[in-house]
């Protein structure tokens, strides 16, 4: 196997982009697929991601190509308990993944179909740091969530919930 | 960011401009489309319409603000709101319907169950207990032909009907019709989670039994049925029943102090200073076997079959339930004054020479003698940590045991004497002369291997002092302390703030 051999990926918009192997195989989905096809020099199709979102998702693979390989599939359940430990961001994928709302959840949504575990919870990570500490109507302002209780639902719900307060 | 509305249009029209240009860059990176119909807004306005702007620029905002839980896949949302602690969770249940639905997801409230029960959370430090009762309810009513279950049952769907008195008709037909109907995870861990915080918030009720007319010697208490059973100097045993907080049985035959006993669910075995140990059938409230000693028994335990007894005559003696078998393990020099067994083949004791003593059942021989200074009133082991205490020590030692061999030593110490104590997984309850000291883990290794060096190297924090009126025992379990001189005093810390 060539070492710098290349891949070309190409996006809903058809943009194509050119990157080495290593940082496409930082994806699950691309890794398997290359296994299966071998070398080629056809450009590959990724229909479920714009050409702006992949750009973002290779800047992500091009700076982590020389992480350990994921965990394989049995192995996901410890990891992800010993990755639970700790909600820290690194400083690098702190200010690459600070961008707008809209932005996030696709890229969220692109390293989901692209199966590449340690961007989704990078992503998922993002979004759940923005829920915490947040009062009911920070969060509702934040998301633009409509509140579709009824009074006598919320009132329902809020003593439900009661438990959970200043414990 | 925040984008003030102008009041009024004497306000600088160039702070405004500015401001709005510097806002409309920022959205830039959102849309192509909303970025060129800005844009020609932009080329058409006349200094007049920064107001109307600003506005559409807001609702813009608003409608650029993505509600996650509409656009993305369900497992997504429920992975993100997994990163989230549990008052997240429950801040995120009173948003909308859609979002109370994926924060009550099951499956999330099942790992954090996972993260809490029974183990300190590497997060947030919190554990919460395991309360055996009511998850061996719920296995209960799975099972249609045991005998037990219709009782059980009733208990059972009592609890339900409570936890789903808030939600609609249509979950409690379901329970009704479907037996294998199961406790939600956010109800089990806010069970749990609501006593940890009574705990830590102090919050308890107070309860006292009246019926001894001598101090209590010896208290137990079973969670599964709620039953607290005392032995007392004025020769009696009482049987309680902490669900309605009555007396439900007073034993009588000991002829002097009862000074120990245990019970399972059929039978109670008692000690007594009247040289005799007593087996109870607990279903006909009557003693049903009556073992002679030649001196006091002190002290027993029992595992199935097998029952162990400390006594005045310095032996231990080992009965064999089942088949009658009797055999006595001699070398204390001294009465013995607790004793534990450890499996099915080994036996603890302890006693008033100073020493304690590890036993093989199968040879019949000492594995291991561990010197003290004093006489050991009581001790506590759990397979490799050993604390004992002596009477009007101020002091708890505790050892580190592994292979039958003593590894490590270390003194935890008390401004009073210590009558008696309790250890469980996350609370360490020390009766001192006067007061009650409840101790939390507060750091070292929680559930180290028992091989581990660091195996007793646990830190406590003070976090309770309880008034005591001259008790001689005390006992600890989830949600309550239990006490008392003559009458039973119970702290209850699984009291529902809700009732």
């Amino acid at each position: 196997m060539v070492v710098s051999s290349k891949v070309i990926l190409s996006s809903s918009d058809a943009q194509s982009f050119t990157v080495e192997k290593k940082v496409a195989e930082r994806s699950i989905l691309l890794k398997n697929m290359l296994e299966d096809i071998g070398d080629s020099e056809e450009p590959i199709p990724l229909p479920n991601v714009s050409g702006k979102v992949l750009k973002k998702v290779i800047e992500y693979c091009e700076h982590h190509k020389d992480d350990d390989p994921a965990p394989a599939e049995e192995e996901r359940e410890v990891f992800d308990n010993a990755r639970s430990r700790n909600d820290e961001i690194s400083e690098w994928d702190g200010t690459f993944i600070t961008c707008e709302n809209e932005e996030l959840f696709e890229i969220i949504l692109a390293a989901n179909y692209l199966d590449i575990k340690p961007l989704l919870d990078l992503g998922c990570k993002t979004v759940a740091n923005m829920i915490r500490g947040k009062n009911a109507e920070q969060i509702r302002e934040l998301f633009n969530i409509e509140n579709d209780f009824t009074p006598e639902e919320e009132e329902q719900i809020r003593r439900e919930n009661e438990w959970a307060v200043d414990a | 960011m925040d984008l003030p509305i102008p009041t009024s249009l004497a306000d600088d029209h160039l702070k405004l401009q500015q401001l709005f240009i510097t806002n409309f860059e920022n959205l830039q990176s959102n849309s192509l489309q909303i970025h060129s119909i800005l844009k020609i807004l932009l080329q058409k306005r006349n200094e007049n319409d920064f107001t109307f702007l600003s506005q559409v620029f807001l609702n813009l905002k608003n409608l650029l603000k993505i509600n996650f839980i509409d656009v993305l896949p369900i497992h997504l949302c429920v992975k993100i709101l997994g990163y989230l602690d549990h008052k997240s969770l429950c801040r995120t249940a009173q948003l909308s319907k859609k979002w109370n639905l994926v924060s009550n997801d099951d499956s999330l409230w099942h790992r954090m169950c996972i993260q809490h029960i029974d183990k300190r959370c590497v997060r947030c430090g919190w554990c919460l207990p395991l309360l055996k009762r009511k998850r061996k309810l719920l296995d209960t009513d799975l099972r249609e032909n045991d005998t037990e279950s219709h009782k059980n049952k009733k208990i059972c769907q009592q609890q339900t009907t409570n936890e789903t008195k808030h939600t609609n008709n249509e979950t409690n037909q379901h329970f009704v019709s479907n037996k294998k109907y199961l406790m939600p995870w956010k109800k089990v861990f806010s069970d749990r989670q609501r006593i940890e915080s009574n705990w830590r918030s102090r919050k308890y009720v107070l309860k006292t039994l009246y019926g001894h007319s001598a101090p209590i010697t010896c208290l137990k208490l079973d969670n599964d049925s709620n039953i607290l059973i005392s032995g007392s100097e004025d020769t009696t045993i009482r049987i309680w029943d902490l669900t309605k907080w009555s007396l439900r049985k007073v034993l009588t035959g000991h002829t002097d102090v009862v000074t120990c006993l245990q019970f399972d669910s059929t039978k109670l075995v008692s000690g007594s200073l009247d040289s005799t140990l007593r087996i109870w059938c607990l279903n006909k409230m009557e003693c049903v076997k009556i073992f002679n000693h030649a001196n006091k028994i002190t002290c027993l335990h029992f595992v199935d079959k097998v029952l162990v007894s400390g006594s005045a005559d310095f032996s231990v003696s080992v009965a064999n339930l089942l088949t009658g078998r009797v055999f006595k393990l001699n070398g204390h020099t001294a009465a013995v004054t607790t004793v534990q067994l450890i499996e099915s083949n080994r036996v603890i004791s302890s006693s008033n020479d100073q020493t304690l003593k590890i036993w093989s059942l199968d040879t019949q021989e000492q594995l291991l003698n561990i010197s003290s200074m004093n006489c050991i009133t009581n001790f506590h082991f759990d397979n490799y940590k050993l604390i004992t205490h002596s009477r009007f020590e101020n002091n708890l030692k505790f050892f580190h045991i592994f292979n039958n061999k003593e590894e490590n030593f270390k003194v935890l110490k008390f401004k009073n004497y210590i009558l008696d104590f309790w250890i469980d997984k996350v609370r360490l309850l020390v009766l001192l002369d006067g007061f009650i000291s409840v101790f939390q883990i507060s750091g070292g290794s929680f559930e180290s291997e028992p091989s581990s060096k660091n195996a007793i190297n646990v830190e406590y924090q003070q976090v309770l002092e309880l008034p005591d009126f001259g008790s001689k025992c005390c006992l600890l379990s989830d949600d309550k302390v239990v006490c008392g001189k003559n009458d039973v005093l119970i702290y209850d810390f699984g009291v529902n703030e809700n009732n």
